[in-house]
């Protein structure tokens, strides 16, 4: 009998449980490791307690585990796979293994918009009002490049997309340029929050950002099949019954709400949805009923571990971890870029 | 019998612009039909179209007796099945798991657990194409013929009763050219699988041998004025004209595969012979060395066929791209140099008598006139102003003693179309008397039209 049943194969899931085990081990140690140390006693008293340990001597490490470590582990786990499952979408949506939710101007919005937040002070006490206006600003200008880049219900044309991106984004990061020099004393907290980090984020940035990947990440994942039709061209994949142009649309405005609720809360944390795709693809294949999982996975164990080591490395003054994966995805993706056909 | 494919009145093009026009053909079920023609005349256009992956401009698509726009692209996906041209494959694809996605529009979900019709029907589909035993490789390691034939069985395991391909051996050697015809065939023959009537093949296809030999039926399409892409559309005295192509002949590879329509189509000289196994024709391009084929080659296959059009004026913008399309070879004239009807002529590459600008007939125009008037087999005359200039052509017609058949094209009264002082009403009242037919251009074209169908 021939297998056409994607999931059958024992080697897939033994890279799972491997990759799995990976990003709970970084994770544990992410918990355990830095200025304050926590041995595993502890760590399992104050787990095993939900942060309120009977022994009052743990009670200032439950709060350092409870209030700090395991809310930053869980946000950089799941901002990870979130920007991992965003990056496939949109590799795959777009048929461009090059492609980036921030070239289309999510990251220039949401820049913008934490720059509006900021400027008018609203970046310090309440910690919504950040998030909130730089998710609109990253929607904002994807919808603004969405809009100018579709000519009139026919297909999208990737050129389009991309020229439109470049356009809108320069001109986003002009008007911000302009606001940074009018108010000079914002310039800092900005350009901290600009380059992407996970310091300071508790339970309430996981909560803020949960409902909107839980949503965005169900929705992209029903469309996984038509993403693996498209690979065998516009043409083949519109004869096989996927709605193109409808298709597109959901996936993109689907991928965008994922980056863009990341961005808001973690701020711009690039090569992480550009990497983390190819590497899955080289372990698991194209098909993305397989590509997926891992990918979710493999972008949630880095991104810990980027964290982590941006916590250590220069300890204690923390490198902000979108710094990190910059420095590590960038020669990576040239790597690529290199290894690609031309 | 609902036919598997209509087209009725059907337009195909781009952003508006007509390439193939007033198309109209049922095909039905259970045979392997070939789009045949020039470069650039249409046939992927038309392919696409029939196959819903691009609107028609106007007129209607039918798969078996629904229209097109009634299907869902899930709906539509169960109907029909398409073949790219040279489908990209991705790496790391093994062969069944490509066939397999051949059963979206049959699933839910992802797919993880294809059922038993889905596992049957891959099998099955793998077997009809001969790629069964390349089920485990990837498909980046096979050769370009055995790439075909996966994506041939993955368009099968699709289960639809109609099938797309568009040129699906453009990149293959004669060998494998051959072996895949011989497999749709094949596959038609054993057509178990699809619904009532068996399995309809539409292919357009390049090569004229491959296409009598494997084809039961022939559509060929021939290429319109406006068909060479980022040409501006033609502007005529009563605004946009359009100057599409259409389809020149439908029927057996005997019936269309003549020198006739060959030389129509192809703007070649060739001789037609016949296979001497098959008894099917074959084409023999005219020796090299010979004449540069194009408009004279076509000229001289198609004599029996040819008719003249008197107009001017921009009386010809109606009737000349009609006429054209219908598949007939025109001569026009005696013009003037500039006039519309002129430059519209020449644009349709047309056999054109011309005169200098605003100069009535002279000796030399009219004897080439007559000598068009005598290779034709019919003269259509338009509803022309008539003038001192050009009145000569009516005085040429009339003094044929047997002339050739005349129509009188007329839409309103002729009185106020003379201004040859009444001499131009009665030699148009002798020509009536002589056995012309007057009739209006619509009905012109409707009794052409129905001429036009080639034998």
């Amino acid at each position: 009998m021939i297998s056409t049943r994607p999931l059958l194969d024992p080697r897939w899931y033994a890279l799972l449980a491997a990759l799995i085990a990976a990003w709970a081990a970084v994770s544990l140690l992410a918990i355990r490791l830095g200025a304050v140390g926590v041995s595993s006693s502890d760590l399992w008293i104050v787990l095993a307690s939900r942060g309120q340990p009977a022994d009052p001597a743990l009670v200032g490490l439950a709060a350092i585990v409870w209030e700090v470590r395991v809310p930053r582990v869980a946000l950089a786990g799941l901002a990870g796979a979130a920007l991992a499952i965003a990056g496939a979408a949109w590799q795959g949506v777009l048929r461009n293994p090059l492609a980036d939710p921030y070239l289309i101007g999510a990251s220039a919005g949401a820049a913008l918009g934490a720059a509006g937040a900021i400027l008018f002070g609203l970046g310090g006490g309440a910690s919504w009002a950040l998030p909130l206006l730089a998710f609109v600003g990253a929607i904002g200008a994807v919808a603004l490049v969405y809009r100018l880049a579709s000519t009139g219900g026919r297909a999208l044309s990737v050129e389009r997309l991309l020229l439109a991106g470049v356009a809108v984004s320069s001109f986003l990061s002009a008007l911000l340029s302009l606001a940074m020099l009018a108010k000079a004393e914002a310039f800092t907290q900005l350009y901290f929050w600009l380059m992407g980090g996970l310091s300071g984020r508790g339970w309430e940035h996981v909560a803020l950002l949960v409902p909107y990947a839980a949503l965005a990440s169900a929705g992209l994942l029903a469309y996984v099949p038509r993403l693996n039709l498209l690979q065998l061209g516009e043409e083949t994949a519109r004869g096989l019954g996927v709605d193109l142009a409808r298709d597109q649309r959901v996936v993109i405005a689907l991928a965008a709400l994922l980056t863009a609720a990341v961005v808001s809360v973690c701020g711009m944390i690039g090569f992480v949805g550009l990497v983390v795709p190819h590497v899955a693809r080289l372990l698991a294949g194209p098909d993305l009923r397989r590509m997926l999982p891992v990918a979710a996975v493999l972008g949630a164990g880095l991104l810990t571990a980027a964290d982590l080591a941006a916590r250590l490395l220069w300890a204690p003054v923390e490198i902000p971890v979108g710094v990190l994966t910059a420095m590590l995805g960038a020669p990576f993706f040239l790597m690529l870029l290199a290894r690609r056909p031309a | 019998m609902t036919p598997a494919l209509e087209a009725a009145g059907l337009a195909v093009g781009y952003g508006g612009r007509a390439v193939l026009a007033s198309l109209d053909f049922a095909l039905a079920a259970g045979q392997f039909v070939g789009v045949l023609g020039a470069n650039g005349a249409g046939k992927s256009t038309l392919l696409r179209t029939l196959a819903g992956l691009q609107p028609p401009l106007a007129g209607a698509v039918r798969l078996a007796g629904r229209p097109l726009a009634a299907y869902d692209a899930r709906a539509l996906a169960k109907a029909r099945a398409y073949m790219a041209q040279q489908p990209p494959a991705e790496e790391g694809w093994r062969v069944a798991e490509l066939v397999a996605m051949g059963r979206f529009p049959h699933q839910r979900g992802w797919g993880l657990w294809p059922g038993a019709a889905d596992q049957r029907a891959v099998a099955d589909a793998l077997a009809r194409a001969g790629v069964a035993e390349l089920a485990e490789r990837r498909v980046e390691t096979l050769s370009g013929g055995q790439r075909q034939r996966v994506h041939l069985a993955r368009a099968l395991a699709q289960g639809a009763p109609l099938l797309f391909l568009d040129e699906p051996t453009a990149h293959l050697d004669l060998t494998h050219q051959l072996a895949f015809y011989r497999l749709v065939r094949d596959v038609l023959a054993t057509g178990a699988q699809a619904p009532a009537g068996g399995l309809t093949v539409v292919a357009v296809l390049h090569d004229l041998n491959l296409a009598a030999q494997f084809c039961h039926r022939l559509l060929l399409v021939t290429p319109g004025a406006a068909s060479a892409q980022g040409q501006e559309p033609w502007r005529g005295e009563g605004g946009e004209v359009d100057l599409p192509g259409g389809l020149l002949a439908d029927g057996t590879p005997e019936a269309v595969i003549t020198p006739e329509l060959v030389a129509r189509a192809f703007g070649l000289a060739v001789q037609v012979r016949r296979h001497p196994e098959s008894g099917l024709p074959y084409v023999l391009p005219a020796a090299l060395g010979g004449r540069e084929p194009g408009r004279s080659a076509r000229l001289r296959a198609a004599e029996r066929d040819r008719l003249h059009v008197i107009c001017g004026g921009g009386a010809g913008e109606r009737l000349l791209p009609a006429l054209y399309r219908l598949g007939y070879t025109l001569s026009v004239g005696v013009v003037n140099l500039l006039d519309s009807d002129q430059a519209l002529a020449e644009r349709l590459g047309l056999d054109v008598v011309a005169e200098a600008p605003f100069s009535p007939v002279g000796a030399e125009a009219r004897g080439a006139l007559e000598q068009r008037l005598a290779e034709a087999c019919a003269v259509v005359v338009a509803d022309v102003a008539w003038g001192t200039g050009n009145v000569e052509n009516l005085r040429a017609l009339a003094a044929r003693p047997k002339g050739p058949r005349i129509f009188l094209v007329e839409e309103g009264a002729i009185g106020a179309r003379d201004f040859t002082g009444g001499e131009a009403t009665s030699l148009l009242a002798r020509l009536r008397a002589a056995g012309a037919e007057t009739l209006s251009a619509r009905a012109l074209l409707e009794r052409l039209g129905a001429e036009a169908t080639l034998p």
